[in-house]
């Protein structure tokens, strides 16, 4: 047996547990194993040399996915429009998308805004 | 909130318009061009046949001649069409025909902007092989139209990936402060070229924070406008969601100059407004009198960041801000701008890391394929935290705040090669940080200037001065009041004569 083919079984197993739920956290699979299975079906070949860049800049990003969940949201707050549009007040829009993000706008904000005095520090 | 009170620099606003801009002594035909000349000074002197546009343009290639191969600004110089303009120019001064209002003013663009008959290259090797383009880009046919002269194209990271302005395959591009040190980027040649004099007026690309990083670690302006504000037809695409075009200066008149030249609608690119243009010119010297300005604290705070403490004190003083504010879900704003930029730009270039990824700058390639193997979960997340957060930062300015002052870069300009950053204490990847404090910002499209200011450090650092949509106009007049009261200065790069203009080859732009 190769060593690939340790690596493989390895990363296969770690997968298992993820979908079994004995694994809830990234933090313990290896990126190499997620890298592994997603980049065939991409059609991307990972070359041995390229696995530490990539990894790390997955676990950066899962870093960043983590961040967003410090942010709430509503079931009702979608991204709308595949193309983003800042709502302008002096465009009339009759799109729907235009009217959602009006009565979006309406709507109290979940988080407060408070300004203090600047103090410079020292 | 209460009123902010007046602080002496605001009183600098009353000063005569043009007290605070000398223009030069030397305006005569016979004399070389001062290589640091606003924008506004050569139109003035062109449209009135003081100096003649092809003289300009001369100066100009001979200064990229010379400095060119220490700055690596340029990657492309178009010498012959600049000249042809130019003289073409002169020839319609002389029959009598009023000049408009860019007249004779050199520019450059970033080399991921068509440029018909020359190739656009995006920073990468693999686009070199593409055929030339067979049209400017629109926001150059604007500024041509505007009678602004084409130099040639500037240097970027590749595919607009970057911070540094780091290139494998065309070497760094230098911080005309000192050449030891990163431009920025990942609009690298047009804070450099800006800087250096070897241009007054360029345009660059911002998806994440790639005019203000570079502006501030060259120490120019540069101005990030609304997205959707300009268009961006005939642009090599990075991330469709968040990218914007704008333009770089060395003073708030000839950004807003320049800017007022490039806005309108434009059809062929599906985010351009269809608003009607909003020129800012009329109301630069307006001043920001009655207007609260705050200084973004939290996630924007600057304890453990004494050079940008230093500049922030200063622009806050002289915009009289007195008061904080803390910009709510500025981290996970941040964080939506990196995963939306990682999945889109991995989607754009699939094809490209399929087939050419060895042909790609490592420092690029492993974050392209990292974007193109995200969960699509994150990716839709992210898309849904940037409409919340978007909400939330716009109640900040319905509820009184006219802007906000904020750090553009957590530093003055790495050394190039750097590779860690000590940021608060903690030892930490430089790439992905020097954007920590314009991702926030540009995720959800607000119009900023980065204002270069004179704090002290030995070299450049800027602050970003950020209002609501549409309203560049208030950050124009910011900039303008700090430029007024000498708290924002483009300063001239030490060792570089502005009356120099030594003319010598340049094989690598012939």
């Amino acid at each position: 047996m190769s060593a690939r083919d340790d690596e493989d079984r390895t990363a296969q197993a770690r997968l298992e547990l993820a979908a079994n739920g004995e694994v809830t956290s990234l933090d313990h699979l290896d990126w190499s194993a997620w890298i592994s299975v997603t980049a065939p079906l991409l059609g991307l070949r990972i070359a041995p040399s390229q696995l530490e860049g990539v990894s790390a800049f997955l676990e950066a990003a899962r870093q960043m996915a983590e961040r967003l969940g410090t942010f709430p949201l509503e079931d009702d707050e979608l991204a709308l429009a595949p193309v983003f549009r800042l709502h302008d007040p002096e465009i009339v829009e009759s799109d729907r998308r235009a009217e959602a993000l009006a009565a979006h706008r309406e709507a109290p904000t979940p988080l407060r805004i408070e300004t203090k005095p600047r103090m410079e520090h020292s | 909130l209460s009123d902010r009170a007046r602080s002496p620099s605001i009183r600098a606003q009353n000063a005569a318009p043009h007290d605070a801009y000398p223009v030069s002594s030397r305006a005569d035909t016979s004399a070389g061009s001062d290589a640091f000349r606003a924008a506004w000074q050569i139109a003035a002197q062109v449209r009135s046949g003081v100096l003649r546009a092809e003289r300009v343009v001369e100066d100009a290639v001979a200064r990229i001649r010379a400095l060119n191969p220490t700055l690596n600004a340029f990657t492309d110089l178009t010498r012959d069409r600049a000249l042809e303009e130019a003289r073409e120019l002169d020839r319609r001064r002389e029959q009598g025909e009023l000049l408009p209002p860019l007249a004779g003013v050199p520019f450059a663009v970033k080399n991921l902007l068509s440029i018909k008959g020359l190739t656009t290259r995006a920073g990468s090797r693999i686009e070199r092989e593409s055929a030339p383009a067979s049209q400017d880009a629109e926001l150059i046919c604007r500024w041509t139209r505007s009678g602004a002269v084409l130099l040639g194209a500037l240097h970027m990271g590749e595919y607009a990936y970057d911070f540094t302005g780091e290139n494998a395959h065309d070497g760094a591009c230098r911080n005309p402060h000192d050449p030891e040190h990163m431009s920025g980027g990942s609009s690298s040649g047009s804070a450099a070229a800006v800087a250096s004099g070897l241009t007054p007026l360029s345009l660059g690309s911002d998806t994440n924070g790639s005019i203000r990083v570079p502006a501030s670690f060259c120490g120019v302006f540069g101005l990030k406008p609304t997205y959707g504000r300009l268009t961006r037809h005939g642009s090599f695409p990075f991330c469709d969601s968040l990218d914007h075009l704008g333009p770089l200066a060395r003073c708030p008149r000839d950004l807003s100059l320049a800017y007022d030249a490039l806005q309108g609608a434009d059809p062929r690119d599906p985010a351009c407004s269809s608003r009607a243009p909003d020129p800012t010119g009329p109301l630069l010297d307006a001043g920001i009198d009655g207007r609260r300005v705050a200084v973004a604290t939290g996630y924007f705070g600057t304890r453990g960041l004494p050079a940008v403490e230093s500049a922030i004190t200063v622009a806050a003083r002289a915009l009289g801000a007195e008061r904080e504010i803390e910009v709510p879900g500025a981290e996970a704003g941040r964080a939506a701008a990196f995963l939306i930029t990682n999945a889109e730009s991995g989607a754009l270039h699939l094809s490209r890391l399929r087939m050419r990824a060895h042909d790609f700058d490592p420092d690029t390639r492993d974050r392209f394929l990292a974007g193109a193997l995200l969960p699509a979960s994150w990716y839709v997340h992210a898309q849904r935290v940037r409409r919340a957060y978007a909400t939330a930062v716009l109640a900040i300015f319905e509820r009184g705040i006219d802007l906000i002052v904020a750090p553009a870069t957590p530093c003055c300009a790495p050394r190039l090669g750097q590779r860690h950053l000590e940021l608060r204490g903690e030892r930490v990847l430089l790439r992905p940080n020097l954007g920590l404090f314009t991702q926030p910002i540009s995720c959800i499209g607000l119009p900023v200037v980065a204002a270069p200011i004179e704090s002290g450090s030995r070299l450049p650092i800027g602050v970003q001065l950020i209002a609501p949509p549409w309203r560049e106009d208030l950050c124009l007049r910011a900039a303008e009041l700090l430029w007024r009261s000498g708290a924002a200065r483009a300063r001239v790069p030490p060792g570089i004569d502005p009356q120099d203009s030594p003319s010598g080859p340049n094989a690598a732009l012939d």
